[in-house]
């Protein structure tokens, strides 16, 4: 036991830190998400549906442990199953277009429901401007600092009246199966609860 | 009162009224038939879409009516014949009416209603079928106030609020007077909150659609019975899709302007509602920086305290066993201060203490909550104090005043409230400090006393709380002559909470001294570690297969060994069973790895396998017999069922004879295999040891290598042996011979641990039987300790899931060389135990009582008593009186400890058997000491144990679908101590209802013994031989005995009419103890041994309390034995009772006249408290979550 244990952690600690997503065999038919979380192992999401909505479509995740991811536009506007839920998310002013963002930051609401706690109708003013080159806070290991530079980056930043802000959002858009996609994102369901969300497997832009 | 509830109801009704344009129009809910079969999912995908807003979504199962229906009765029930409610007539009908009125909707709650999510957790997502309905109301945008007056207050929902902000929309006078508020969300789920200033807790918000039940604290509503209402109110539909039984909605205007009362008022709160922020003070109690406050930490919590203010280093752990209790161990470091140059050399003071807390009394609305402590009241006394604080609590506002006596109270500007009673009271004697180790009761609240106290403020800023207290002691009288220099009376600091476990502490102490802290702390009780180094478990598929597990059932008993650590010896299939045998490993946590084995077998065994039966033995021994029905166990991973139609996947019995279940079968045989014995086990890990506190440095270790074999000759017949290496340790400075008055039975620790390198710790043969019936036997021998070898056996009775248990364990044993090789020394001893082990029920306390020799060859008794928590840690204490006194003991005068267990269960990331034990024990001396023997039967035996199926991980309960919530929650019976005060105001009115004549005639047969009282005297002088001297300690100690059996039987040990007698004669011997007191105050005696004569009388001052009118053995033992007596018939009883008197009277402890009056008046008040429950008439009944038990007593 106590060899096991010391030697998980030192894995843990200083090893390469094997990554499953990395070498997991995945099937062409799908798509898939990598989701990691400061701290623990990073997971697979697969794409389980894909809904119709006039902001968007809205991408459905599916991880093994019973956990749905809801994307819009590469932001999260739905979760279940994880500690913290953002059970329902709508945008009374919808976001712009990423396109349409380029020198200005855009302004737009968001209201979610969170749960636990029972927080519905919780507000964030939300704005979007246009950042060069990658964030300065630390990219996930699978994302090689070539590949981001050719990313176009985008951050979001929340504030609200009455809660704590959430810790700025950031987006990076890339053509992904020929459509201009959020390929890479960092975003917050908490002050604690950030996680970062990229299309899987890398594919990297054309040179 | 009533008159103003009335009219706060008529104000309401008129609000509501005024703003109402009609009777609500509620749209109607989608309420599509379900198609047989279908999943709650596919229903939702059907006719909604995946993304419809379902927060309030119903999933109801004609099934459930039933539960729902008795839960909402014994709401009913008990509103209306509660005698503790205050409510009128008048409102109790509006309430009830209102609540009979609602409909029974058997709705079942779900675990996330998201059709997306569902489909994902099929374990979740219900199908559905005939008596099943699914209702979707359109998100509500409300919330429901009840009052009780059952008049409904609809406020619109504001986000960010909380109940206490709804409460004061609907009316500010309610609001006031609430102290707690239930809240039904939409999904089903309840809670409870403490709303008021003094009880604010961290609240959920009230979601659109839920229900607020926050009945005024006048209205003195059991808290049962508004858990019970308001989980029958989770079961209706939102409040504003009523169309009946429902008064209003709100127009436009009207809800805009109630919403705006609602906005205001969450504005107005700065920061949402917050718990009491609870710290520790310098001193590890929970408190303000020097001093202490009333306040506990919950059940569970374990803390350690380090901190620094010149010339004190304080290391504190704390320990809260239970709710209303703290108790902790200290090492104080004095850095101006040597240990003393003749033991230690320069090594710093070090001194131990021990602290406890006790909770007089819970804080309410206008009464703060009381404590009573003691620091370092078990060492040395150098700092020892006591206190009595009060605190109360105004939202982020903690004020707290005490009295402190000796240390806490040095600063003396206070004469001592209790030299009133008794001049002693203004002196503090001096403590012993030779021996230390026995409270010094003598001390206790005595000598000059002060004033303490202060306050805290949780700031916004969270993690950040305040403090500001005047310090009761001026340093001005310390001990070792060490006064400090002090500015100001008044300490200042701040406590920075770094993370949910560790807290950091600075402050300014008497003006002029920087304090720093850190304190670590969890709950233990809270402790959880997720498997990730487990292998995962088999995918699970709902269809077995058809045929027998193609690589055989070895492969399965390998698995099932793989992931449970059991040692699988046979599986066998037959017919629609398939049957394991296995090997238990002695974990605690049994459930989980039952739940894996089931997991295991569900993936290899056949479709026609049923039922699977676990026969699981330890050591040999035959321990349960679990029958798994495989179609609940796969339905409950397959969809969620409605409570009331949930079948029991378990059911456990005694094992019966496991070695039966070992069949020769061919070979060739699929539907057979048999495991081979495991041979021998060898496992290689790095020991560890250590001592704290010791005059040679504070910290004494040894590191090394240790080899652990097993070799097994038969399931229960086995070679244990230990190799030890020690390869690292600063033995160099251990030099302390602990010198001893006793034989060294345990004082050589320093000759064991230096003397061998490589020593054998262990090396035992032992082999262990059942007898049957619950009885169990073993035998053991060879080096049972690293000090003592020898043989020995013990025998043990356990009935299956009982609460007591009996052994008796003897052993000859030889003290062995310190090399601890082979080879012994001279000392020899017969030692052995007789143990008692009690599961109270009571808090989870088990209690294990024993008494026998001891290694020293002293004759006494062990109590241990410990709390153990439902993920299997505990807390525990012992303490061991032996017939040795204090001076021959040495140090500490008696042998005790403290001690914690942790399962590594719930703190590794891997399953294992193993338990972390911590104990601390101040001193190892030679009195009380034990034999350190290993497999016990209570160890090997405890899957008889009534939880060992409820062992488990303290895991977050997630939202899951289909919880049991009709249960039905009661007041607890008032325990022995609630009933205390009523009884004795009853035994007061009935003393005063005692005819004149029969005062008269009780005092003339005291006078009438009192004429014989010298010739009797006479008597026990001519009769102090050793044969009569036994007969007077028989006598004496005859009350004591009475006393535990009489607790015994109050626990239960013999049905249920002798634990209410036994309740009444533990009633009447505490009154009548009190009355003795109070006489022996009033009359003070002299003592036949004190030859003062029969006539010498000084009442009324301190030393009255030990004169001898009446005897206090006396009385109390026909206290115990007249219920007894007269309830059942059992008149020699007296006679017992009588022999007491015999006792004391042959001991010269008192004169005739002393018992005859002390027998009289035990008997009077065993009578009256005994007359008292007799009038006890008609049914009580009481409700439990399982059971209604109905009582009746006829007189």
């Amino acid at each position: 036991l106590l060899s096991s244990v010391t030697s998980a952690l030192y894995k843990e600690r200083f090893g390469s830190g094997t990554d499953a997503t990395v070498t997991a065999t995945l099937n062409p038919a799908f798509r898939y998400l990598r989701v990691s979380l400061s701290g623990y192992q990073p997971a697979l999401l697969v794409l389980g549906y894909v809904d119709a909505d006039p902001q968007g479509d809205i991408e459905v995740w599916y991880s093994a442990a019973k956990e749905v991811v809801r994307t819009q536009q590469g932001r999260i506007v739905g979760t279940a199953g994880l500690a913290l839920d953002w059970r329902r998310v709508h945008f009374s002013v919808p976001p712009p277009a990423w396109s349409a963002v380029t020198r200005w930051p855009a302004s737009y609401t968001r209201v979610r429901e969170e749960i636990p706690g029972y927080r519905f109708g919780l507000t964030d003013n939300l704005s979007l401007e246009p950042v060069a080159g990658p964030p300065t806070l630390a990219l996930s290991r699978t994302l090689p600092s070539d590949v981001a530079q050719t990313y176009a980056w985008y951050r979001e930043n929340s504030e609200s009246q009455n809660l704590q802000a959430l810790p700025p959002s950031w987006f990076a858009l890339a053509s992904y199966r020929g459509n201009l996609t959020v390929v890479y994102s960092f975003q917050c369901l908490s002050q604690q609860l950030c996680l970062s969300l990229q299309r899987w497997p890398l594919e990297k832009a054309p040179t | 009162l009533n008159f103003h509830r009335t009219q706060l109801a008529h104000a309401l009704v008129l609000i509501c009224a005024v703003w109402a344009s009609s009777v609500a129009s509620a749209e109607t809910p989608l309420q599509a038939p379900v198609i047989a079969g279908e999943r709650l999912s596919d229903w939702l995908n059907r006719l909604t879409g995946p993304r419809a807003d379902t927060t309030a979504l119903h999933w109801r199962a004609e099934a459930q009516r039933a539960p729902q229906a008795r839960l909402q009765a014994a709401v009913l029930d008990s509103l209306k014949t509660d005698p503790s409610i205050t409510l009128s007539q008048s409102e109790r009908d509006h309430l009830t009416n209102w609540l009979r009125a609602l409909p029974l909707t058997g709705r079942v709650t779900l675990g996330v209603a998201d059709a997306q999510w569902l489909q994902g957790a099929p374990d979740a997502d219900p199908v559905l079928g005939d008596g099943q309905q699914v209702v979707l109301f359109k998100r509500p945008s409300q919330v429901a106030v009840v009052t009780p007056t059952a008049a409904v207050c609809l406020v619109p929902h504001v986000p960010g609020a909380v109940a206490q902000n709804y409460l004061h929309a609907c009316d500010p006078t309610l609001a006031s007077e609430v102290d707690a508020a239930w809240i039904a969300q939409p999904d089903g789920r309840t809670r409870r909150f403490g709303i008021a200033p003094w009880n604010q807790e961290a609240q959920d918000e009230p979601a659109p659609g839920a229900w607020i039940w926050a009945p005024p604290r006048a209205a003195q509503l059991p808290e049962s019975v508004s858990d019970n209402l308001v989980r029958f109110l989770a079961t209706q539909a939102p409040a504003e899709y009523f169309t009946s039984n429902m008064p209003v909605a709100h127009t436009g205007q009207a809800r805009e302007a109630i919403k705006s009362v609602v906005i205001q008022e969450a504005q107005r709160m700065n920061t949402p509602p917050r718990p009491a922020h609870l710290s520790a003070s310098d001193w590890g109690e929970i408190g303000l920086l020097q001093t202490p406050t009333a306040r506990m930490a919950p059940a569970g919590d374990v803390r350690l305290k380090i901190s620094r203010v010149a010339p004190y280093t304080r290391g504190t752990v704390m320990l809260q066993p239970l709710d209303w209790f703290e108790v902790g161990f200290r090492y104080t470091d004095i850095s101006n201060r040597l240990y003393g140059p003749s033991i230690a050399g320069d090594q710093t003071n070090k001194d131990k203490s021990i602290d406890l807390k006790l909770r007089l009394r819970e804080e309410t609305q206008f009464w703060p909550q009381l404590a009573l402590g003691l620091r370092d009241f078990g060492g040395t006394g150098l700092f020892s104090g006591e206190y009595l604080v009060a605190s109360k609590r105004w939202g982020n506002w903690d004020a707290s005043l005490g009295l402190g006596w000796g240390y806490l109270g040095a600063r003396g500007n206070l004469k001592n409230p209790f030299s009133r009673l008794d001049a002693t009271f203004n002196t503090r004697p001096v403590n012993d400090v030779v021996t230390g180790g026995t409270p010094a009761t003598q001390t206790w609240f005595h000598g000059p006393a002060a004033f303490f106290g202060g306050v805290q403020w949780h700031t916004p800023y969270d993690p950040l709380t305040l403090k500001l207290e005047i310090d009761g002691n001026d340093y001005q009288h310390e001990p070792q002559a060490n006064n400090q220099p002090t500015k100001s009376p008044f300490n200042l600091g701040l406590v920075y909470t770094y993370s949910p476990y560790i807290d950091v502490s600075v402050a300014l102490e008497r003006g002029n001294s920087l304090m720093l802290g850190v304190t670590l702390h969890g709950g233990i009780n809270q402790f959880d570690a997720p498997k990730v180094l487990d292998p995962e478990l088999p995918r699970f598929l709902a269809n077995a297969s058809a045929t027998l597990p193609p690589a055989g059932w070895g492969n399965t008993a390998k698995n099932i060994q793989a992931y449970t650590g059991w040692q699988v010896r046979a599986i066998t299939h037959h017919g629609a069973t398939t049957t394991v045998l296995a090997e238990t490993d002695a974990a605690l946590h049994l459930h989980e790895r039952v739940e894996r084995a089931v997991a295991v077998l569900h993936q290899d065994a056949p479709a026609s396998s049923r039922r699977f039966v676990f026969e699981l033995q330890e050591r040999g021994l035959p321990m349960s017999h679990l029958e798994v029905d495989r179609a609940e166990w796969v339905a409950k991973h397959v969809r969620p069922e409605a409570p009331a139609l949930r079948l029991p996947i378990y059911q456990n019995s005694p094992g019966r004879g496991a070695g039966q279940a070992v069949q020769v079968v061919p070979e060739a045989d699929p539907t057979h295999w048999q495991g081979k014995r495991t041979g021998y086990t060898l496992d290689l890990e790095p020991s560890y040891s250590q001592s704290l506190g010791g005059p040679d440095g504070f910290l004494l270790f040894q590191m090394g290598a240790q080899a652990k074999l097993e070799q097994r000759f038969s399931d229960s017949t086995w070679l244990s042996g230990t190799v030890d290496y020690r390869l690292v340790d600063n033995y160099d400075k251990f030099k302390f011979k602990a010198p001893s008055n006793l034989p060294r039975v345990r004082t050589y620790a320093r000759e064991y641990v230096t003397t061998s390198r490589l020593t054998v710790p262990l090396l035992q043969l032992t082999h262990v039987s059942d007898l049957g019936g619950g009885h169990y036997l073993s035998a053991y021998g060879g080096l049972l300790e690293s000090m003592y070898g020898g043989i020995g056996a013990e025998w043990l009775y356990r009935p299956w899931q009982g609460r007591l248990a009996f052994g008796v364990d003897a052993n000859f044993v030889r003290q062995r060389d310190f090399k601890q090789d082979f080879a012994f020394r001279d000392y020899r001893v017969n030692t052995g135990h007789a143990s008692l082990y009690w599961d109270t029920g009571w808090n989870d306390v088990q209690v294990k009582l024993s008494a026998g020799r001891y290694l020293a060859g002293d004759i006494g008794a062990t109590l241990d008593v410990k709390r153990v928590f439902q993920n299997g840690t505990a807390i525990g204490a012992w303490a061991t009186k032996t017939n040795v006194s204090a001076e021959q003991f040495g140090e500490g005068s008696f042998d005790k400890g403290i001690y914690v267990n942790i399962p590594f269960d719930v703190m590794m990331p891997k399953l294992s058997p193993s338990m972390a034990n911590f104990i601390w024990s101040p001193l190892t001396r030679d009195g009380g000491a034990r034999l350190n023997r290993r497999f016990s039967l209570i160890d090997l035996t405890q899957q008889r144990d009534r939880r060992a199926l409820k062992w488990r991980a303290a895991k977050p309960a997630g939202l899951q679908s289909a919880q049991d919530d009709s249960y039905i929650l009661s007041e607890p019976a008032p325990g022995l101590l609630q009933t205390l005060g009523t009884t004795g105001s009853s035994l007061v009115s009935q003393v005063s209802d005692i005819p004149a004549s029969s005062w008269a005639w009780a005092g003339g047969v005291v006078l009438a013994a009192s004429l014989l009282d010298k010739p009797v005297d006479n008597w026990a002088k001519r009769h102090q031989t050793p044969i009569w001297n036994r007969v007077g300690s028989v006598g004496n100690n005859l009350p004591v005995v009475m006393g535990l059996g009489t607790a015994l039987l109050y626990a239960g040990l013999a049905g249920t009419e002798a634990a209410n007698t036994a309740e009444t004669a533990l009633k009447a011997g505490a009154y009548t103890m009190g009355a003795s007191f109070l006489t022996r105050y009033a009359v003070g005696r002299a003592r036949p041994y004190q030859e003062l004569g029969s006539s010498h009388l000084e009442g009324f001052n301190n030393g009255a309390f030990q004169s001898g009118f009446t005897s206090n053995h006396v009385s109390l033992a026909f206290a115990l034995a007249t219920p007894f007596a007269q309830k059942h018939d059992m008149p020699w009883l007296y006679g017992v009772a009588g022999l007491s008197a015999l006792g004391r009277i042959q001991t010269r402890d008192h004169w005739l006249s002393d018992t005859v009056a002390s027998a009289a008046m035990g008997y009077a008040i065993g009578t009256l408290v005994g007359n008292q429950d007799n009038s006890d008439k008609g049914v009580r009944y009481v409700v439990t979550p399982q059971s209604i038990e109905a009582n009746w007593s006829f007189k």
